[in-house]
């Protein structure tokens, strides 16, 4: 009878739509993770995105989006929407007892944390007259270190003012920190020999040691913006020359402090002098965490209360200032810190047009080494 | 515990797409114009039973697959539309087409009927030709027609043709209307399937890497399943369906039949002289049939069910094996696909797990190395006991058949649950 039929396929109907509400998320596992924990700005990396179902009752259709910042530049744009944040979005069609995994490719265009906390997920009825939907959290983030620039004239610039240290790095040798086993000469004392090397390789071989003297340069970064015209460029490049400055001197065996004026959650960024494995690590992730809407201190102030401190440091190591701000203030602040013996180096970014139309701000030679690093407006 | 296991799609169709939505839209221009044949052909049916008497029903199941001519109305105007540009070719056509009907109906309706009848029947089916004419006309007109789309809202014209039939004592027309009821919710449930995915898919246009033909095949494969339990689910009414109570509002007020004379049928004289009620009523052939008893006919019914649920989940079943080995040879974007596959030695669910449920390997191994020790060692092992320490209380310890056991069962204990017993890597 027709009333019958009626009524029992609206009850199959009913039942179909509540067992598929209840049960389209259960067992369904969702993520987004980066190939890589860390790049520098401007490299590619891979988003992975995997969904699995472990569940019979397949998904005909299941959207998956989250947001990021707008700086992660996803190749497929065409799924994508930007607005404060960037919205992705992907559909995905899946059956029971089935993995699908998407790899996208991102390119890093700006320093930063950047992390997906929360994907979205959306699903229709069979005929698309019912939308469902769930949030689920996500632990997917990645660090952009800032990019690398050319610092080698920099590095020779270093180098030359700790000529001194340099040159006596090789006459005062430390006996506990080992650095290598090569053949004997009649140079060496006899004291060196490494009779266990000599008698496995059938020569006499000795041990060398690291310098007890280490070269120790203290940047200094100043990350102060003032001015109604922001200039980002700028301050993007004083960070990349920062660290990849200390970058190469920690690899030439130096040791590098660093401190800043700018703030990363509330604390003060700056990292004593050492020349540990993990120091250009930490200099890195603390740049890039660090974001331009936190406040900044005075750079004098801050060079005026170092200097405080650290008067006997500042005289060991080559000092060099990183500032866009040519201010004569600050000229006078770093040859003050210098002292009557000390050297530096002040890098100064400046907009590549204002050096071509000759606008920049030179201070007179002094134990201060002035350097303009030119860049080009974005 | 679950392992994933290899890919196997490799190819890359990019062709295809397009063959299987050039197909696509072909089943759905074929939907509209059945569900529109569907609505209509009722209708002559529907109006004879209200006009005829009971001697002229006789005709009405030939006239239910006569009314069928206006499928050829139907397909050749929608033919016209597509092909026709000029308005007055179109229209002459038209006409050409109405004249064709009306001829056909002429030449089908003679076989059963004559006279009035038959002028009704081609007057209807005229009627029936211009009113599909003039909806595909309206729907041109118009830029974004939807009159030509089924709809489950449509539906209710065959509650009215059933309605008709139990008031009007239509047997056939209630018979009529319930099955194509059943036809039209089949076709306008794959074809609003079909239009609302083509719909998403339109929406979603710039979005990249969408798996269309894994939405249609996976959506299709669930809307099969869907249809095969309302399949199920109907057959309850369907064998109801001789129980209807039939009406006529027109005979409402006649007065009830009076009682016939008593009849008498000529039977063969037999000399029953003698003989008592039960030894006549044998010789006549007049016994009682004995009826089945109700308890075995329900238990009939259950296991006719019984064998259609089961019948209904293998379909299922095998719609579903199909399509993944349909997707395993088809691969349209770069994602990567892989199955997951239950570890079964490693299921410890309590609920699924009986005593009467297939020994695993390991289990095999433990229970002969159990059976081994206990028939040695009478007292209960200690926990801390480890398998040498048990094995040299119950003097073991030098026997060759119980050091192949040790070592089996040592693996079957601590080695990877994951790898099968005997793995060597």
């Amino acid at each position: 009878m027709l009333s019958i039929w009626i009524v029992s396929v609206l009850l199959v109907l009913a039942l179909w739509n509540l067992c598929f509400q209840k049960h389209w998320d259960s067992q369904l596992r969702v993520s987004a993770t980066f190939k890589e924990e860390s790049v520098y700005a401007g490299d590619e990396t891979r988003l992975t995105e995997v969904i699995e179902n472990h569940k019979k009752m397949p998904i005909p259709v299941l959207e998956v989006g989250f947001h990021t910042k707008k700086e992660l530049d996803f190749q497929d744009t065409d799924n994508t929407s930007v607005s404060d944040y960037l919205y992705k979005r992907d559909i995905f069609s899946i059956m029971g007892w089935q993995k699908i995994t998407r790899q996208i490719s991102v390119k890093c265009k700006k320093r930063g944390f950047y992390q997906i906390q929360e994907i979205d997920l959306y699903t229709y009825s069979l005929l698309h007259n019912k939308k469902y939907g769930k949030i689920r959290t996500n632990d997917a983030s990645i660090f952009v270190y800032p990019a690398r620039t050319h610092v080698e004239d920099l590095v020779l610039i270093c180098e030359s003012l700790s000529g001194t240290v340099q040159c006596a790095k090789h006459l005062y040798e430390d006996p506990f920190a080992f650095r290598s086993i090569r053949e004997y000469t009649l140079e060496d004392p006899m004291k060196t020999l490494n009779w266990k090397a000599s008698a496995k390789s059938g020569k006499l071989m000795v041990n060398t040691y690291d310098s007890a003297l280490i070269p120790k340069v203290m940047i200094f970064l100043d990350l102060e913006d003032g001015g109604i015209l922001k200039h980002d460029e700028l301050i993007e490049e004083s960070i990349s020359i920062a660290t990849s400055l200390a970058g190469k001197l920690l690899k030439q065996g130096m040791e590098v402090g660093f401190l800043c004026n700018g703030k990363v959650e509330g604390k003060e960024m700056a990292l004593p002098l050492s020349n540990q494995r993990n120091q250009i690590f930490q200099l890195e992730r603390m740049l890039a965490l660090y974001q331009a809407t936190e406040p900044c201190t005075n750079f004098d102030k801050m060079l005026t209360e170092y200097h405080k401190k650290h008067i006997s440091a500042a005289e060991d190591a080559v000092l060099v200032f990183i500032s866009k701000n040519a201010k004569e203030v600050y000229y006078q602040k770093m040859q003050e810190m210098l002292g009557k013996e000390g050297q530096g180096l002040w890098v100064c970014p400046i907009e590549q047009e204002e050096i071509n139309k000759d606008r920049c701000v030179t201070f007179p030679p002094s134990r201060v080494k002035y350097v303009i690093r030119g860049v080009e407006r974005s | 515990m679950c392992h994933i296991s290899t890919v196997s799609s490799k190819v890359c169709d990019t062709g295809g797409g397009k063959k299987l939505k050039k197909y696509r839209k072909q089943i759905q221009r074929f939907m509209e114009n059945l569900y529109l044949i569907l609505l209509v052909t009722p209708l002559i049916p529907a109006c004879f039973t209200l006009a005829v008497n009971e001697e002229g029903r006789e005709v009405l199941d030939f006239l239910y697959w006569q009314s069928w001519i206006i499928a050829i109305p139907t397909v050749l105007i929608e033919v016209l539309e597509k092909k026709c540009k000029h308005f007055v070719t179109y229209f002459a056509l038209g006409m050409g087409i109405v004249v064709l009907v009306c001829w056909l109906a002429g030449l089908c309706g003679g076989i059963t009927m004559s006279g009035n009848m038959l002028l009704i029947f081609q007057a209807l089916l005229v009627i029936e030709t211009l009113a599909v004419w003039g909806l595909h006309f309206h729907d041109r007109m118009l830029e974004n027609p939807k009159s030509h789309m089924p709809s489950f809202a449509y539906s209710a014209a065959f509650v009215i043709y059933y309605g008709l039939g139990m008031l009007f004592d239509g047997k056939i027309l209630c018979d009529i209307a319930f099955y194509s009821c059943i036809l039209y919710l089949l076709v306008t449930t794959v074809y609003q399937f079909i239009e609302q995915t083509e719909q998403y898919i339109g929406l979603n246009h710039a979005v990249k890497n969408v798996p269309v033909a894994r939405l249609f095949s996976i959506g299709g494969a669930m809307l099969a399943s869907l249809l095969l339990m309302i399949f199920l689910a109907m057959l309850p009414s369907v064998f109801a369906a001789g129980s209807r109570y039939y009406t006529d509002v027109r005979d409402i007020e006649v007065e009830p039949p009076t009682k016939e004379e008593g009849w008498e049928m000529d039977t063969p004289q037999v000399q029953m002289n003698g003989m008592s009620t039960e030894e006549q009523l044998k010789l006549l052939g007049d016994e009682e049939v004995k009826k089945m008893p109700e308890w075995i006919e329900n238990l009939f019914k259950c296991l006719a069910y019984f064998i259609l649920i089961c019948a209904v989940i293998m379909c299922v079943k095998e719609i579903f094996q199909k399509l993944s080995e349909f997707q395993k040879s088809f691969q349209e974007n770069d994602d990567v696909i892989e199955d997951i596959v239950e570890n079964k030695e490693t299921i410890t669910s309590i609920f699924t797990r009986t005593k009467w449920a297939p020994e695993t390997e390991r289990e095999k191994i433990r229970r002969q190395y159990r059976k081994m020790i206990r028939r040695y060692r009478k007292d209960r092992p200690y926990e801390y006991e480890t398998p040498k320490e048990i094995e040299k209380e119950a003097g073991l310890l030098d026997k060759e058949e119980m050091k192949a056991l040790h070592v089996r069962y040592e693996e079957a204990r601590y080695a990877d649950e994951r790898k099968p017993i005997g793995h060597t890597e």
